[in-house]
């Protein structure tokens, strides 16, 4: 025979038992811990002691998925329609890239918000005598007839007197390509023969997401930055004034962005 | 009549927004997402907020499918005096025998929902499914004898059941024209008339054995 305060309470009827009231807060949680759904969270479901009583807020999700991807930009990439009826390969999105890039009266800005994508716009501040090319030929390559080539290079000048000279090395990965050895040695190699500094340089692979692979490769180089395609698109949405964007590049970063998920 | 169901909110701009789309789709196919670069602190909160807001339009669009197969079948079934024979098969078993699981990242990526129904009488089942994609929403039956062949082609469905829409596997499939989402809703009247044709059908071949 139970005989304790706390059950003659209850017999009494003073304690009445409620199911958990609750936050806002617990039930956003919730929603994550679904994703992982345990054998007790399973139970207290049944139960009911877990259940939500209201539904979530959309107006305050629909301001975040706009911030983060940068949606009140017009125009934005996924506004745009993709190119369905061709798959690019990795020398053709790179010279679509260069092409871009390489616009006159916007040429600055867009490779200006490229480097500030990438993490770089300390290095971008002051930029003269620009020049983007596509597959560009580095040393030869060891036991090898043909060259290495530089998927994006993009070089400049500052305005001091001595014009330092800069540049960028882009390395960019689509699904199922690797980046081979001995290739990011090669290209830092080669700007140091072209006698610029390291701290007037940046080097980063971009590719889909990285793996054990890539991991690897960038253990052994670790001043090449990596970023993720989606990623580095997004930012240069931020970056990117619009009144230097166009429909048609628009159209290239849309597809790009379809085909390197 | 016009009976509309309207689409949860959120599944809604999934559906008419072309920006919030691939944001959404993005956020639910990464297996490791990442801050994005040169992200402020201050910004920190409406990322994951942006996270929990990909999670919503998946979690309600899940229990979306509940609702509309709720409102087409449950209702049908209802109404066409099936019978205490009819024992509707455990969430379990249904996912087995349709091969599809149930949980919430399946529907969302397979756009159906389906439950099983078994006639203890005869051993015969049936399986009703509702679809929801962006533009448009369907119905399936399929109709099993108790050696499991199928037997949907022997019933009489009705017209918004094209006869040539049923597939290898012995389901009948209703027109995508017969139901389009229009205004952030779906109009349940020529749903339920398919819906109650293809239970009615049923009955008069289990009723014929």
């Amino acid at each position: 025979m139970i005989s304790n305060p706390v059950m003659r309470a209850i017999r009494r009827g003073a304690f009445k038992f409620r199911g958990p009231v609750w936050s806002e807060e617990s039930r956003k949680a919730l929603v994550f811990v679904y994703e992982r759904l345990s054998d007790a969270v399973a139970v207290a479901i049944g139960k009911g002691a877990l259940s939500f009583s209201e539904t979530l807020d959309w107006s305050r999700g629909y301001s975040a998925l706009e911030s983060t991807f940068e949606l009140k930009r017009q125009p934005h990439l996924f506004r745009a329609e993709p190119v369905v009826w061709a798959k690019f390969t990795e020398p053709q999105f790179t010279k679509g890239f260069a092409y871009f890039l390489d616009m006159p009266a916007v040429r600055i800005q867009r490779i200006r918000a490229l480097l500030v994508a990438l993490g770089a716009g300390w290095l971008c501040e002051d930029m003269c005598d620009l020049t983007v090319t596509a597959e560009a030929p580095t040393a030869w390559k060891r036991r090898s007839a043909r060259k290495r080539r530089i998927d994006l290079l993009i070089e400049w000048k500052d305005s001091s007197e001595q014009k330092n000279r800069y540049a960028a090395v882009i390395e960019a990965k689509l699904p199922g390509n690797r980046i081979t050895v001995g290739q990011l040695a090669a290209y830092r190699k080669h700007l140091k023969d072209r006698k610029i500094s390291q701290e007037r340089w940046l080097l980063a692979v971009v590719s889909p997401r990285r793996d054990a692979h890539t991991d690897k490769m960038l253990d052994k180089n670790r001043d090449w930055r990596w970023m993720a395609w989606r990623d580095l698109l997004i930012a240069h949405e931020r970056a990117l004034p619009v009144e230097c964007d166009d429909d048609a590049y628009l159209q290239f970063r849309r597809t790009l962005w379809e085909q390197t998920g | 009549m016009v009976i509309k169901l309207p689409l949860p909110e959120s599944y809604r701009a999934y559906c008419e927004d072309d920006g919030v789309r691939p944001a959404v789709d993005h956020i639910l196919e990464s297996k490791s997402l990442s801050l994005y670069a040169g992200i402020k602190w201050k910004h920190l909160p409406a990322f994951h907020r942006a996270v929990l807001s990909a999670n919503q339009v998946r979690c309600e669009y899940a229990i979306f499918q509940i609702e509309f197969w709720d409102a087409v079948w449950k209702q049908a079934r209802k109404e066409s005096d099936l019978g205490e024979a009819l024992k509707a098969l455990p969430v379990a078993e249904s996912e087995k025998v349709w091969d599809q699981k149930l949980d919430t990242n399946t529907v969302w990526e397979k756009w159906w929902f389906y439950r099983c129904y078994k006639f203890t009488t005869t051993g015969s089942s049936f399986y009703a499914g509702t679809m929801v994609a962006r533009k448009y929403v369907m119905l399936a039956i399929g109709y099993y004898d108790a050696d499991d062949v199928q037997r949907t082609t022997e019933l009489e469905l009705g017209d918004k059941w094209p006869e040539d829409d049923i597939d290898e596997y012995g389901f009948a499939y209703t027109r995508k024209k017969l139901a389009p989402i229009q205004d952030g809703g779906i109009d349940l009247a020529p749903l339920r008339k398919a819906a109650d044709d293809a239970l009615a059908a049923i009955k008069a071949h289990e009723s014929d054995r």
